[in-house]
């Protein structure tokens, strides 16, 4: 260990430090700066000082608050149904026989396919041709089956449902590839062990299989929770925060308040609140998870 | 054997098995299918799927049209010039930083620095696009390649940082202590000890910042300027059919022209993706 | 902590090879040489890649006496014959460069508010309601126009010249745009099913009046749900292979709706707000528009419409989906195709009884727009190709394009001769353009109208608060814009 100070560790890290500084921490102190603060597009340069004027006209508001449960029904969703989907996959695919096959390698190659494709197109093919209430793929299946489906899009109970599917989509890739990563760790012998001792399937996932991905479940929920909080690309390109704000996320409601309608002061109120959010979150995963440890 | 007969008769077989794994890779291409098989049929907001899937009827008047009206090589231009800056900027500050870190002698300092890394790692990216489209604004650089890049890399830094101080804290200090012995200077034992060491790793963060970038819309839809656009910016001008009537087919086409590229990438690179994103799960 | 580690390196190290796929089975069996060679290898490759495209970049600037004008562009049907046609011949011509690029159609006004300052930009677009974001950086066309012995009231309507050419309150006394597609949406209907006997005498029946062409705002709702019918229907005699709707417009929200329930809000005589910044939103009239419209979307349009953005609805009138349609005059190309072409009948927006301003037809958004030249040192070079595109080879442009403005490209025998429906397309055209909506000329008017009223339709439409709470916002919205510039105390 004493070894360590001769590595000067402290001008390796010195760069990349400053260029964090500069473009992480001070737009992030000027959000906090403009957020007590009137600024508006035609007046960039003259921010007027109005204390906590934003925050209190922005929580009085009932449709921030109903923003809010959306992302929080949008996010959860999307973390549900990646871990859930992502879990199943994996665990088939970590069965013997499949596990470290060719064939496995060919599937999660195109498993992966979701995950790389550019969001924003994701978005617009998810509108176009998905989940259109006439012509789209959605329907067309259900309609094979003898269901007649709704408009998607356009109901203001269905469009969050498809704006979580779409994303959960997305998404499931990262967590069925880190769960087949984790599950693939775990020794043939002991799964045969406990089958031979007649444990139920149930009680092998309980006993054996949870316990031994029990980081990996809480990593990848971490992710996929944080990157569906600040999702914006898909909802763009899938609703635009419709039908009637029934999928209007926070980082949707920013774009709509600072661009669409050049109110920038409130935009940075509803960006800081998000940076309160993500850093609880932060600092709740960093306590419990040891995330911290990583560098050990 | 009687382990395989007792799988038969408590477990699914595997042929269910590979059902369930042929279903799930349909579910998982089967969009990308239409969006490209629309793409070749004629522009129409009326096609229903057996339509699209049909193997008849394909023209590439989309394909003319995207290009024509798309400025489809101006924006695959802008999109290589920010992915590519924004990684070699990327890897050049962050991994010498990961290194760094890992290299601290101190355990508290180290926690300080790793806290803020995964800080950032999670931050809402709207929180930092709107000060920098006002910042960007005063100091003249809005609308131009050097703010897009700049955004991009604050989004890859804590990424890449935290990517490769998993990396990096998997090699074995004692090689390096012994060059330091031998003389190495700091620079002398990063580059010629520790670098080597992670290359695998190194190309799985390069590849993946380069797909995030080509991918990544909500910057460039607030920062980019007069043709500075990538073509994430560059499909959303199709996209309402203000173009006389709804050009479904060509939004496709160009659609299919982004994504088609970044998905043969991604399989041909495939195992270092993997890497890469099961880097920090399963080591933790 | 030390053997934590050591287990932890490990994994580690076994999981690197399996999954990078390392023959040598392992990162640390690496010679350290081979390595670094690599990573110069892959260092050089980026930097190749890189460097041809940044000075792919650089080759494009032109060398220093070649003129390039620099054109920021709206989608529309000018784009395709601009790219192929015009542009082309104009280089060739004059041995100018000329760079069009084609914005996204809802970031145009943003990207000129922003580029404009830097002179970024040497020609531009407007639509009525925009030049306040960037007036201050618009060149005055009045020299420009001297110069080519140009007067426009000789050449362009009254009403377009007030619409896109002058702007009275920001430039007075200045041509500020060549206007180029002024238009004002008007109303497409099936003509051949209006005149089929069946649905004569069906509605007749029905309703105890003879089925026409609606006049008022009441007479379409009714004609509206007359022809909304599920597939296996007939309608004109034929069985419906689909659903058929009786009327549409594409209204996503905000923007879509803005435009089309703004047409409602002008036809019962409400001006948003007067001279002295006095609104009339607040009255309970704008609750009897939106309840109306509320009822006309959800009894007579297509579900889709909702997510519609501008002229998806005329696609959908062409396939014979709808008996009626808001028509967007640029879009009348795609009206009169496939199954309803030469069907299609034309008429101005219906009236609403008893409005406030006693108008004679229904009222309808100012849309559309004029070509500016921004202050630059290329504006001469920038206005002669405009004069040239848009003046010189007008009746050209409007065969290419199906855009009008001036008057020769209204009654050009020519441009009247290449399509049949131009005789009864035309005048209904003219006729809307005189009851257009003016915006009016200041820079907030998308910040308190247009997206806040598009909004108010649409939370009002999905129920996402009560008609009056989405009123008192609108309105609360438009004060407090309103107080921050000063215009009211």
């Amino acid at each position: 260990m004493s070894t360590q100070r001769y590595f000067r560790p402290w001008s390796f890290i010195l760069p990349g430090a400053l260029l964090g500084i500069v473009t992480l921490g001070y737009p992030v102190y000027r959000a906090i700066f403009y957020s007590f603060h009137a600024v508006t597009m035609r007046r960039l340069g003259e921010p007027v000082f109005i204390g906590f004027e934003n925050f209190t006209r922005l929580f009085g508001d009932h449709l921030f608050v109903r923003s809010i449960v959306v992302t929080i029904n949008f996010t959860l969703g999307t973390t549900v149904f990646a871990v859930v989907f992502g879990l199943l996959i994996a665990s088939i695919m970590s069965t013997r026989g499949i596990r470290g096959t060719l064939k496995a390698r060919f599937f999660m190659a195109f498993y992966l396919v979701p995950f790389v494709t550019t969001q924003v197109v994701t978005g617009i093919l998810g509108r176009l041709y998905v989940w259109q209430s006439s012509y789209g793929l959605v329907n067309h299946l259900l309609d094979r089956v003898g269901i007649s489906g709704p408009s998607w899009l356009t109901n203001l109970d269905t469009a969050l449902f498809a704006t979580v599917f779409t994303n959960g989509w997305r998404m499931t890739p990262l967590a069925l590839l880190i769960f087949y990563a984790a599950l693939a760790t775990i020794p043939d012998e002991l799964v045969e062990s406990a089958e031979v001792d007649g444990a139920s399937t149930f009680a092998l996932w309980f006993r054996i299989k949870f316990p031994m991905i029990r980081f990996h479940l809480g990593f990848v929920s971490l992710i996929i929770l944080t990157s569906a909080f600040r999702e914006f690309d898909v909802i763009y390109g899938l609703t635009g925060g419709g039908p009637g704000r029934s999928t209007e996320v926070l980082s949707i409601l920013v774009y709509r308040l600072g661009v669409a309608q050049g109110n920038m002061g409130m935009a940075n109120a509803v960006s800081v609140t998000m940076l309160l959010v993500i850093s609880v979150i932060t600092i709740i995963a960093v306590k419990a998870g040891k995330l911290g440890k990583m560098s050990d | 054997m009687s382990t395989i007969n007792y799988k038969l008769r408590k477990k699914v077989s595997l042929g269910t098995r590979y059902a369930i794994l042929l279903g799930w890779l349909l579910f998982c291409i089967m969009p990308i299918i239409i969006l490209v098989m629309a793409s070749l049929k004629p522009t129409s907001l009326f096609q229903t799927i057996p339509q699209i899937l049909s193997f008849s009827g394909f023209t590439l008047e989309n394909y003319t049209r995207a290009f024509r009206g798309g400025n489809f090589m101006l924006y695959f231009r802008n999109s290589m010039i920010i992915s590519f800056s924004a990684l070699v900027v990327v890897l050049i500050v962050c991994t010498p930083m990961a290194y760094g870190i890992t290299r601290l002698p101190s355990m508290r300092q180290r926690n300080i620095v790793v806290f803020s890394v995964l800080s950032t790692r999670f931050l809402p990216y709207v929180v930092l696009a709107m000060p920098m489209f006002i910042l960007f604004r005063q100091i003249g650089i809005s609308g131009t390649l050097s703010g897009v890049i700049l955004a991009h890399l604050a989004m890859q830094m804590p990424m890449i940082v935290w990517l490769m101080l998993g990396f990096f804290s998997g090699i074995p200090i004692e090689v390096e202590e012994a060059a330091v012995i031998d003389g190495c200077s700091p620079w002398q034992t990063f580059w010629r000890i520790a670098l080597p060491m992670v290359l695998p790793g190194l190309n799985a963060a390069a590849i993946l910042a380069l797909i995030i970038s080509y991918n990544e819309f909500l910057f460039a839809f607030f920062l980019a300027g007069r043709g500075t656009q990538p073509l994430t910016v560059g499909i959303t001008r199709f996209v309402g059919g203000v173009d006389v009537g709804a050009q479904y087919g060509v939004v496709a086409a160009y659609g299919s022209l982004i994504i088609l590229p970044i998905i043969i990438f991604a399989l041909v690179v495939n195992r270092y993706i993997v890497s890469g994103l099961t880097q920090g799960a399963v080591k933790g | 902590m030390d053997k934590f580690f050591i287990d932890n390196l490990r994994t580690r190290v076994t999981f690197a090879a399996q999954t990078t796929g390392n023959r040598k089975g392992g990162v640390l069996y690496m010679t350290h040489k081979h390595c670094s060679m690599r990573a110069v290898a892959i260092t050089l490759a980026l930097f190749l890649i890189i460097v041809p495209g940044v000075f792919a970049g650089g080759g494009q600037e032109a060398a220093e006496d070649q003129v390039t004008i620099r054109i920021g562009e709206h989608p529309g049907a000018h784009v395709g014959p601009m790219e192929d046609y015009f542009i082309p011949m104009y280089e060739e011509m004059t041995g100018i460069n000329i760079e069009m690029e084609v914005l996204p159609p809802d970031q145009v006004w943003q990207r000129f508010q922003l580029d404009a300052p830097d002179g970024g930009w040497d020609i531009g677009y407007h639509s009525p309601g925009w030049f306040g974001y960037f007036y201050e950086y618009v060149a005055d066309l009045t020299p420009h126009m001297d110069r080519h012995d140009f007067d426009p009231y000789e050449h362009y309507p009254e009403p377009v010249i007030n619409s896109h050419m002058t702007n009275e309150l920001l430039r007075p006394g200045e041509i500020i745009a060549f206007a180029r597609n002024p238009m004002s949406p008007i109303m497409a209907y099936r003509q051949d099913w209006f005149e089929h006997p069946d649905e004569r005498s069906a509605f007749q029946e029905e309703y105890g009046r003879e089925l026409t062409v609606p006049e008022t705002w009441d007479e379409l709702y009714e004609v509206a749900v007359f022809f909304t019918r599920s597939a296996g229907d007939t309608v004109a005699g034929e069985t419906l292979e689909q659903d058929l709707y009786g009327y549409s417009a594409s209204v996503s929200e905000p923007g879509g709706m803005a435009r089309a329930f703004l047409a409602v809000v002008y036809s019962m005589g409400l001006d948003g707000f007067d001279d002295d910044f006095q609104t009339d939103l607040d009255e309970p009239l704008l609750l009897e528009g939106v309840e109306f419209w509320t009822r006309l979307i959800r009894d007579t349009f297509p579900e889709d419409a909702l997510t519609w953005n501008f002229l998806e609805h005329v696609d959908f009138f062409a396939e014979g989906r709808l008996a009626m349609s808001e028509l967007w005059p640029e879009a009348v190309l795609t009206a009169e195709s496939r199954s309803a072409a030469g069907n299609v009948g034309y008429s101005t927006l219906p009236v609403w009884p008893g409005n406030r301003k006693d108008l004679p037809i229904g009222r309808s958004f100012l849309g559309g727009g004029g070509v500016l030249v921004f202050d630059t040192p290329n504006q001469e070079h920038a206005y002669d190709f405009l004069h040239w595109l848009l003046v010189e080879n007008a009746v050209e442009f409007t065969l290419r394009t199906a855009m009008f403005a001036l008057e020769e490209q209204f009654s050009s025998d020519e441009v009247l001769g290449s399509q049949d429906f131009y005789d009864d397309f035309l005048p209904v055209f003219l006729a809307q353009m005189e009851y257009a909506f003016p915006r009016q000329p200041i820079a907030e008017w998308g910040e308190v109208m247009y997206t806040p009223v598009g909004q108010f339709a649409s939370d009002v439409y999905y129920g996402v608060e009560s008609p009056e709470a989405a009123q008192q916002r609108l309105v609360d919205n438009m004060l407090s814009v309103f107080r921050r510039e000063g215009y009211i105390d």
